[in-house]
């Protein structure tokens, strides 16, 4: 059972051929491998912290434009930047 | 759809340069960012923040648009499919998320280039915004770009249900 379970995950990416050569002998799906659940955890937990540290307020207002001043003068002078034009 | 050798070859050989290029540019925007944090010379301080911003709309953006974009098509033109691998699905993903996260930093880039250009900024100027740009983005995005081509060249194992099912409905 453990021979078919690593048959049914291997995957030749050291062929030369860069194709996909995935066996799959085994009649149930064998889930997710180690390294992706640990990469979606990962991912997971740094959505969720962001997540809380926007909706908490904690660290100050988070976001892109959170050091933008919000008035039209500068507003201007990022267009005009954004356009090339020669500042003052 | 699978294409031809040859022009699967043009395509990865497009993908690759795009990516290692983006990663070269981010590595460069970060240099920069420093150099901004740490000179002490005013001129040297605007330059770089003009200079990061020319880089991301010239650069930056392009290429991560230009990653994505070949990513997406060689996958999909290749056996290995887009949504039959999980380490094909992971790279879709970080490159997504890092194109997003860098869309949303242009304003911020740019604010800053304008200010730069506009005024001398001193050592305490926007510091936030300054240090904002460097280690959380700049440096996140590079680790983030480093994983994406480790995942290239390892290809770690793992089938999708979908690619799965796939798989396996062709076989039997």
């Amino acid at each position: 059972m453990r021979q078919c379970k690593a048959r049914s995950h291997r995957i030749d990416a050291t062929n030369g051929t860069d194709q996909p050569n995935e066996s799959t002998e085994q009649l149930s799906y064998p889930g997710a491998p180690r390294w992706a659940k640990i990469l979606g955890i990962g991912a997971g937990g740094l959505v969720v912290l962001f997540s809380i540290i926007f909706l908490t307020g904690v660290g100050g207002p988070h976001g892109p434009g959170r050091h933008l001043p919000s008035s039209n003068a500068d507003g201007a002078v990022v267009n005009n930047a954004r356009q090339g034009a020669q500042l003052p | 759809m699978i294409m031809s050798p040859r022009l699967r070859s043009f395509v990865l050989t497009l993908h690759v340069t795009c990516s290692a290029g983006l990663i070269g540019a981010v590595a460069g925007f970060l240099a920069l960012g420093v150099a901004g944090l740490i000179s002490e010379d005013a001129v040297v301080v605007r330059a770089t923040y003009v200079a990061m911003e020319l880089i991301t709309w010239s650069i930056l953006v392009p290429l991560s648009f230009a990653s994505l974009l070949t990513g997406v098509v060689q996958s999909l033109a290749t056996p290995w499919g887009l949504f039959r691998h999980y380490w094909v699905l992971a790279k879709l993903l970080l490159t997504v998320a890092v194109v997003i996260i860098l869309l949303l930093q242009t304003e911020p880039i740019s604010y800053m280039a304008a200010v730069a250009a506009k005024t001398t900024l001193s050592s305490v100027d926007l510091r936030d915004l300054r240090l904002s740009l460097v280690l959380p983005h700049a440096g996140g995005g590079l680790l983030v770009l480093f994983l994406i081509i480790m995942l290239s060249v390892y290809k770690p194992r793992g089938l999708t249900r979908y690619g799965w099912n796939r798989q396996h409905a062709r076989r039997t």
